[in-house]
C-alpha cells in the first residue's frame, strides 16, 4: 500500500494520537469512530496511532507517552446546520469558565482537564477536536445523510492535522482543503 | 419541610437520570428513579443478523462493560447453536471479562465514587489534593484495558473474541508481560483497598436487600455460573433468567424494572460477595476482612467497598489464568467449526455492575430473530428507588442542599450504567466566543 504521507523531519520522533469518540449505535453519535474507519483504509506514518475510543476517552491513558499532539473526531452539538465541521483549539475551551462543578459525568473536555492534572507527559500536547455537528441521534448503526457527507471532510481535516508543517503535499498534486470553521 | 425533590441530571453516573421525590404530609409519596436506559432496545439493531454479526453489534453497547457483553452475547450465540468451547478459549474469555472489572471498578471507585466519600465535586478537584491516588486509579484502568487489548486485540470492543474461539491466541511473551503488570497491579490495588479502608461510609440507606448472583460449581469465587443463587435461598437456572428478571414497565422511566416475586433486587459486586464471598481466598480475602464486608452488608454505599475487594479478586484471578495457560502452554487452535441450525440459548456473565443476560434465537439460517437483553442497571432500578426512598425518610429533616448530594451518593454506588443516553460535547458558539455549554460524555 502506498503511504499517503512523506517520511516525517529527522528529530520528529513524539507522536500523534488520532482518536474517534461515540458510540456507533446511536446513529450520528457514531461519527468519530466511522472516520476512524475511513482512516484506517489509509497506511498512516509511523508517528500515527488511530484510536477508536468507542464511549470510552479515558483509554487514552494506553497512548500517552507524551504526545506531540491528540486530534479529537467527535459529535460536538454548536448550533450549526448537520454536518457541518467545526475544528475546536482545546485551549480555548479549557480556558473557558468552568461549569464542571455542576455538569455531569466525566466529559470529553473534562476527561481531557484530567489526563492533563494527572499525566504531566500531556503538558505541552497540542489537542485538537474536531465536531460534526450531529443531526439525528437515534438508537440506529448508520449515520444521517448529512453526517455521513462530512466523512470526506472530516479526513481530509484529519490528515492535514497529521502532516507534518507547512504542506507535504507533493508538488503539483491537487488537493482540495477541508471544508471547516476554524474557533 | 420539602414538597418535592427534583435532581435532573446525576453527576458522575455514566449516562444520565434524574430522581424525583415527591413528599406528601412530612412523609415520602412517591420516588422516581428516571432513566434513559434502553439497552433493551437495542434488539432492533440485530434482528435479521447473522449469528456471527450479533456479538460485534451489541459489544458496543457499553465501552466499559464491552468485554462483558462480548462474552455474554458469544456464550447466548454457542448455547443456541451448540457450539462447545475449549478450555483455552474459556480461559480467555475470562480474562477479558476480569480485565473489564479492573477497569470498570478502578474507573467508578478513583473517578465517580471517592470524590463522593472525600467531598470532592470531581476527580479533577480530587486530583488537585491527591494526585498519586488518581494516578493510581487512572493506572488501574489501564492495566484493565491492557488486558482486553492483549487478549481482544484492542483496549475496547474486542475483535478477536469470535463464535467458536479467538481469531488469533495470544502469545507466550504477551501473557509474560501482562503478568508483570499484574503484579505491579496487585500492589496498587492492594492500596486501593487501603485507601477504602480509611473512607467514613454512612448508614442512612441501609435496609435490607434481596442479593442476586451467578454461582458457579467451582470451588472458586468466579464471575461467571450456570446458575442465578438468590439471599433468599432461591436458585434458578439461567435459562429461566426471567422468572428473575419479572420486568414492569414504569411510567416514569423510560427502563423497565426487574422484580423478583414482587420485590426490587439488587446485582453487583456487593450481591457477589454477599453471596459468593466465602470462596475468596488470597488477598482477596484479606481485604473482604479488612474492609468489614465479612457478614452480610444492608448497606449499599458498602458497593465500593466490594468493587476495592473485587478489584484485587480479579488481578489475582487473572494471575492464575494466566499461569494455567503459561503452563498448558498456547495453543494455535482455530475456532469451533459451526454447524448453523434453528435453536434459541442464554449467556449469562458477572459484569462490573452485576449479572447481565443476552438471550437470543435463530432461525435455521442461522438468522437472529428474536434478542433479549437484560442489563444489572436495569435489574437494580426498582432497589435503587427503594434505598432512595429510605434515604429520604431518615434524612427528611436536611436541607434540599444537603439531601441532593446524599441521594446521588447513593445512586453512584449502584455504579449505574446508563450507556445509551445520548451524551455529546455541546459548545455554544457566541460571535466567536467559545464557552463550553454542557459536556456529557460518557467515559
Amino acid at each position: 500500500m502506498r503511504s499517503a504521507f512523506p517520511k516525517k523531519k529527522a528529530g520528529a520522533s513524539r507522536k500523534i494520537i488520532v482518536v474517534g469518540v461515540g458510540n456507533r449505535l446511536l446513529g450520528d453519535e457514531g461519527i468519530g469512530p466511522c472516520v476512524i474507519d475511513n482512516l484506517s483504509r489509509v497506511r498512516m506514518p509511523s508517528y500515527v496511532d488511530v484510536v477508536d475510543c468507542g464511549c470510552d476517552l479515558l483509554s487514552l491513558t494506553s497512548y500517552l507517552d507524551r504526545p506531540q499532539k491528540i486530534v479529537i473526531i467527535d459529535a460536538i452539538r454548536a448550533g450549526g446546520k448537520p454536518g457541518e465541521i467545526n475544528r475546536f483549539d482545546y485551549s480555548k475551551l479549557a480556558t473557558t469558565k468552568d461549569e464542571t462543578q455542576s455538569g455531569h459525568q466525566i466529559g470529553t473536555i473534562d476527561v481531557l482537564r484530567l489526563l492533563k492534572s494527572v499525566y504531566p507527559a500531556l503538558a505541552d500536547s497540542e489537542i485538537v477536536l474536531i465536531g460534526v455537528e450531529p443531526k439525528m441521534l437515534e438508537l440506529s448503526t448508520d449515520l444521517s445523510q448529512e453526517v455521513r457527507g462530512s466523512i470526506a471532510d472530516v479526513t481530509r481535516l484529519v490528515i492535514e492535522e497529521i502532516s507534518p508543517q507547512p504542506s507535504f503535499w507533493r508538488k503539483g498534486e491537487k488537493h482540495e482543503r477541508s471544508k471547516h470553521t476554524d474557533y | 419541610m420539602h414538597k418535592s425533590i427534583v435532581i435532573d441530571h446525576l453527576c458522575r453516573v455514566e449516562g444520565h437520570g434524574g430522581i424525583t421525590v415527591r413528599i406528601k404530609d412530612g412523609k415520602v409519596a412517591d420516588v422516581n428513579m428516571d432513566i434513559f436506559e434502553g439497552p433493551r432496545f437495542f434488539e432492533p439493531l440485530v434482528v435479521g443478523r447473522s449469528y456471527d454479526e450479533v456479538a460485534p453489534i451489541l459489544m458496543r453497547i457499553c465501552a466499559i462493560c464491552s468485554a462483558s457483553h462480548t462474552v455474554a452475547s458469544l456464550m447466548a450465540v454457542e448455547s443456541a447453536l451448540g457450539i462447545e468451547v475449549s478450555t483455552q478459549t474459556r480461559l480467555l474469555r475470562e480474562l477479558l471479562v476480569q480485565g473489564g472489572n479492573i477497569e470498570s471498578h478502578a474507573l467508578h471507585l478513583f473517578c465517580l465514587s471517592i470524590p463522593d466519600f472525600l467531598g470532592y465535586p470531581s476527580a479533577i478537584a480530587l486530583a488537585s489534593d491527591h494526585l498519586q491516588e488518581v494516578k493510581m486509579g487512572l493506572e488501574l484502568k489501564k492495566l484493565g484495558n491492557t488486558i482486553q487489548e492483549a487478549i481482544g486485540g484492542r483496549a475496547i470492543h474486542s475483535m478477536n473474541a469470535v463464535v467458536g474461539g479467538f481469531g488469533r491466541p495470544p502469545t507466550r511473551e504477551a501473557l509474560l508481560d501482562l503478568k508483570g503488570q499484574l503484579t505491579k497491579g496487585l500492589e496498587q490495588s492492594l492500596a486501593a483497598v487501603d485507601l477504602v479502608s480509611g473512607l467514613e461510609i454512612p448508614d442512612f440507606c441501609t435496609s435490607p436487600n434481596i442479593y442476586a448472583a451467578l454461582s458457579s460449581d467451582g470451588s472458586g469465587y468466579s464471575l461467571f455460573g450456570d446458575r442465578i443463587a438468590l439471599s433468599t435461598g432461591d436458585t434458578k437456572d439461567i435459562k429461566m433468567y426471567k422468572e428473575i428478571c419479572n420486568e414492569r414497565v414504569v411510567a416514569h422511566s423510560h427502563a423497565k424494572q426487574s422484580l423478583f416475586k414482587g420485590k426490587p433486587f439488587a446485582v453487583g459486586a456487593l450481591a457477589r460477595i454477599a453471596l459468593n464471598g466465602e470462596k475468596l481466598s488470597g488477598q482477596a480475602k484479606k481485604a473482604k476482612d479488612k474492609l468489614g464486608l465479612s457478614s452480610l452488608s444492608e448497606n449499599m454505599l458498602d458497593n465500593n467497598a466490594a468493587q476495592a475487594v473485587e478489584m484485587v479478586y480479579s488481578i489475582e484471578r487473572s494471575l492464575d489464568i494466566i499461569d494455567e495457560l503459561l503452563r498448558e502452554g498456547i495453543k494455535q487452535e482455530e475456532p469451533v467449526e459451526v454447524r448453523i441450525r434453528a435453536g434459541a440459548g442464554v449467556g449469562a456473565v458477572e459484569a462490573p455492575r452485576g449479572t447481565l443476560y443476552h438471550s437470543y434465537s435463530f432461525d435455521k439460517a442461522g438468522r437472529l430473530t428474536e434478542a433479549d437483553v437484560i442489563t444489572p442497571t436495569a435489574q437494580n432500578l426498582a432497589n435503587i428507588e427503594k434505598d432512595l426512598r429510605i434515604s429520604v425518610e431518615n434524612l427528611i429533616d436536611e436541607s434540599r442542599e444537603s439531601l441532593g448530594p446524599k441521594l446521588e451518593m447513593v445512586v453512584r454506588a449502584y455504579d449505574p450504567c446508563i450507556s445509551c443516553a445520548v451524551h455529546l460535547v455541546e459548545v455554544n458558539l457566541d460571535e466567536k466566543r467559545i464557552s463550553k455549554k454542557e459536556s456529557r460524555r460518557i467515559t
